[in-house]
């Protein structure tokens, strides 16, 4: 009895220290990400601003990457997204088929990886994502809505770890290799905004009657319109 | 009045110097949006150029060029642009402005032959007057200048005046410029369609004509328009003049052609006769071969490397394309508010509505086709109103469309009679219009105010002016009405030269 005491004692006294140390080494992020939308209309810009309180040097090592969840109101354009990319101002991929043409209800989900490491540590990082907004069927009235989702932020440190117990996601390594996931740590930040609700002008359908009417009987006024100019033409031959 | 000598003295130049100045007007733009792509966020290069381009590499990387999406255009484009890739990004807009100034030569050349071949014709129609010494058209035009005419020869005087003209609102016509430099393609399929019409309008063989409008078919599928008129204009029915106006009827045996000089009763065009208009001859059954033998070779072989998607994207789609975001076209609101939704109003239904949208172009086209198809000095005309028709009826309408009007338009300015004024108010109303719709569609697109409506209104009278000036232009147009009784206020005096 006094043996297997002995012997817990040892094993506790064994992993103490490292227990410790786990609690010491692993790294604590403290981030704040402030969101602004500029522009309106069907193109706009989401503006970031990624700050990062009492940064650990630790976090160097660390790859860093939001992940923004885009929903069917709405679109990223892969071109434009490969354009920022080449001229090194956003390092971002898309994962999944985007379709700029679809409107709302055809449209698929898409997701948008922005890699920070390019801009280096975590301190302070501006960024400038422009986003599209799909028509929208047409309504009795009203405006149509999209809902903007707020962005998850991914750390990814090869030999520390971030503490507090979030919750782990697949995410690719890097714009480079967008094919190979790896697992991500999902952190939660401090976030200044408010899930946004996005307003998109839809056709009204009370404006359906007369604009149907209006619109073939002058497609149909305008085609007799030019067929008497041809055949008064020849009259006027005749007469002559 | 020094003004007025300078711009005189700039119009005579010839057309080299002419050539020299609008290339370098154009390389200066390609510069210039350069250097604006780099600079600002809205770009001076069109978005179908970065398609084009890509599009290229899938090419040059062997893969099929409709990998990338909202490439709808013919492989050949990717093809021709692929030293965009390995060479420079730029190569495909100097090849656009380059057959920019290829059309102006054709433009040229295509009126000079119509003006001189109308003038001839006309002289043995009227026999009034005593045939013109035979006036031997110059071998290059490079030295019509304009002291070396012979003073009789009105004719050469009169063609290279209108031709000259002609060329001059091609070159410096400020649409075509902005398309050309900003790496759309049109100028490609404007140059087809000249092409194919001076084919014709020279004699080609039919067969070589078919296969040039299989091929501008092919490339950009509007053309296709065209079909019905060209079969007619070789029909064994077609005529040069009207009996109608003169009553002065020219012995046949005059022209060596076999063909009906003039017709015997136009009114007839919708009688059971019409049928007959319709039955082949040689001529037009080799039309309609060479044109069947590129169009499906090409999409034959094309298919075959690229597969169902090729046949999607270049062809099916442009005729079930349904696009409701906002543009010039009348039929936009409708097509935007009935999109994704089922209605069952009585007024329009989801069975008449299709009917009154696509009826009247329908019949507005073949109508052209066979009244101006039939009259063989009316060829360019027609092409230009059904160009315009299918235009303005369209479904869908981008500034862009508007240059393949653009590019018809100088070879019927001789024969279109407008005052001064008439013509400055109508392309004052023209652009008034487009402005007009600009504003409600910059509010909705970038500010994010629900102006549809106001779009659907601009869009409305956008319409009407169109027609307006459709109707404008087959008012005034001279030549159907048999021969041009008034062409002689238009010729230049001979002081004009001197």
């Amino acid at each position: 009895m006094y043996h297997l005491f002995a012997f817990c004692l040892n094993i506790f006294a064994f992993f103490l220290p490292l227990i410790n140390c786990s609690e010491k080494d692993c790294i604590n992020l403290d981030v704040t990400i402030t969101q602004k939308i500029e522009n309106l209309g069907f193109h706009r810009d989401l503006n970031w601003l990624v700050e990062t309180q009492n940064l650990d040097p630790k976090t160097s090592a660390c790859s860093v990457a939001l992940k923004l969840n885009i929903g069917q109101g709405m679109f990223v354009n892969p071109d434009q997204v490969d354009d920022l990319r080449r001229l090194k101002k956003l390092d971002a991929i898309i994962d999944g088929i985007v379709d700029i043409e679809a409107p709302a209800h055809e449209a698929t989900k898409h997701t948008v990886y922005i890699f920070l490491n390019g801009t280096q540590l975590l301190d302070k990082i501006a960024l400038k994502l422009p986003i599209h907004l799909r028509y929208q069927r047409s309504l009795i009235g009203g405006h149509g809505k999209v809902i903007l989702n707020k962005p998850w932020l991914l750390v990814r440190c090869p030999n520390s770890i971030i503490c507090g117990k979030d919750r782990k996601v697949s995410a690719p390594i890097s714009s480079k290799e967008a094919e190979s996931f790896v697992v991500w740590k999902n952190i939660s930040y401090k976030a200044q905004f408010d899930e946004m609700e996005l307003l998109v002008p839809v056709g009204n359908l009370n404006d359906y009657a007369y604009v149907a009417i209006i619109t073939c009987i002058l497609g149909c006024a305008g085609c007799v319109y030019i067929l008497s100019l041809t055949t008064a033409e020849d009259n006027e031959d005749n007469k002559k | 009045m020094y003004f007025k000598i300078i711009i005189k003295n700039f119009l005579e130049a010839d057309m080299v110097t002419h050539i020299i100045i609008s290339s370098i007007i154009r390389l200066l733009l390609i510069a210039y949006g350069v250097f604006h792509d780099n600079n600002y966020e809205v770009p001076y290069t069109d978005v179908d150029y970065k398609v084009f381009t890509d599009a290229a590499r899938h090419v040059v990387n062997g893969n099929s060029p409709y990998e990338r999406h909202t490439f709808r255009y013919s492989p050949l484009i990717a093809i021709l642009l692929t030293p965009n890739i390995f060479f420079n990004q730029l190569f495909g807009k100097i090849i656009f402005c380059e057959v920019d100034l290829i059309v102006a030569y054709f433009i040229r050349r295509l009126v000079y032959v119509n003006i001189i071949d109308w003038m001839t014709k006309y002289e043995s129609f009227m026999s009034k007057r005593a045939p013109l010494v035979n006036c031997i058209e110059p071998k290059t035009n490079k030295k019509n200048s304009k002291r070396k005419l012979p003073k009789c020869n009105a004719k050469v005087v009169t063609a290279i005046y209108w031709a000259h003209r002609a060329m001059l609102v091609w070159l410096y016509n400020p649409m075509t410029i902005a398309i050309s430099t900003r790496g759309n393609s049109d100028s490609i399929s404007c140059f087809l369609v000249i092409l194919t019409l001076y084919c014709i309008q020279t004699n080609w063989k039919p067969f070589v004509v078919g296969l040039l409008h299989g091929f501008a078919i092919h490339f950009r599928i509007y053309p296709i328009i065209y079909s019905l008129l060209y079969y007619m204009h070789y029909s064994s029915f077609a005529y040069y003049f009207d009996n109608g106006s003169s009553g002065i009827k020219p012995s046949k045996k005059s022209h060596k052609n076999k063909q009906i000089i003039i017709a015997n009763k136009s009114k007839e065009l919708f009688g059971f006769k019409f049928l007959w208009y319709l039955w082949p001859n040689y001529n037009q059954i080799m039309l309609v071969l060479g044109t069947l033998s590129t169009l499906l070779s090409l999409t034959v072989f094309f298919y075959y490397l690229y597969g169902y998607k090729f046949l999607y994207e270049s062809l099916i789609y442009h005729f079930v394309r349904v696009d409701f975001r906002h543009n010039f076209s009348l039929y936009f609101y409708l097509q935007y508010l009935v999109a994704f939704i089922k209605l069952s109003v009585w007024y329009t239904g989801n069975l008449w509505q299709p009917i009154l949208i696509n009826l009247p172009p329908i019949v507005l086209l073949l109508n052209f086709s066979i009244r101006y198809g039939l009259n063989k000095f009316s060829l360019n005309f027609a092409v230009l109103i059904q160009t315009i028709v299918f235009v303005i009826y369209n479904k869908v309408i981008t500034s862009q469309y508007f240059v393949w009007i653009m590019g018809i338009l100088p070879l019927c300015i001789w024969q279109i009679k407008l005052s001064k004024i008439a013509i400055i108010s109508m392309v004052v109303i023209w652009f008034l219009a487009q402005a007009a719709w600009l504003l409600p569609a910059y509010l909705l697109e970038f500010k994010g105010e629900d102006t549809f409506f106001h779009i659907w209104i601009q869009g409305v009278s956008l319409f009407c002016a169109h027609i307006g000036i459709l109707g404008r232009l087959i008012k005034n147009f001279i030549m159907p009405k048999g021969v041009l009784r008034s062409f002689e206020n238009r010729a230049p005096s001979d002081k004009f030269y001197e």
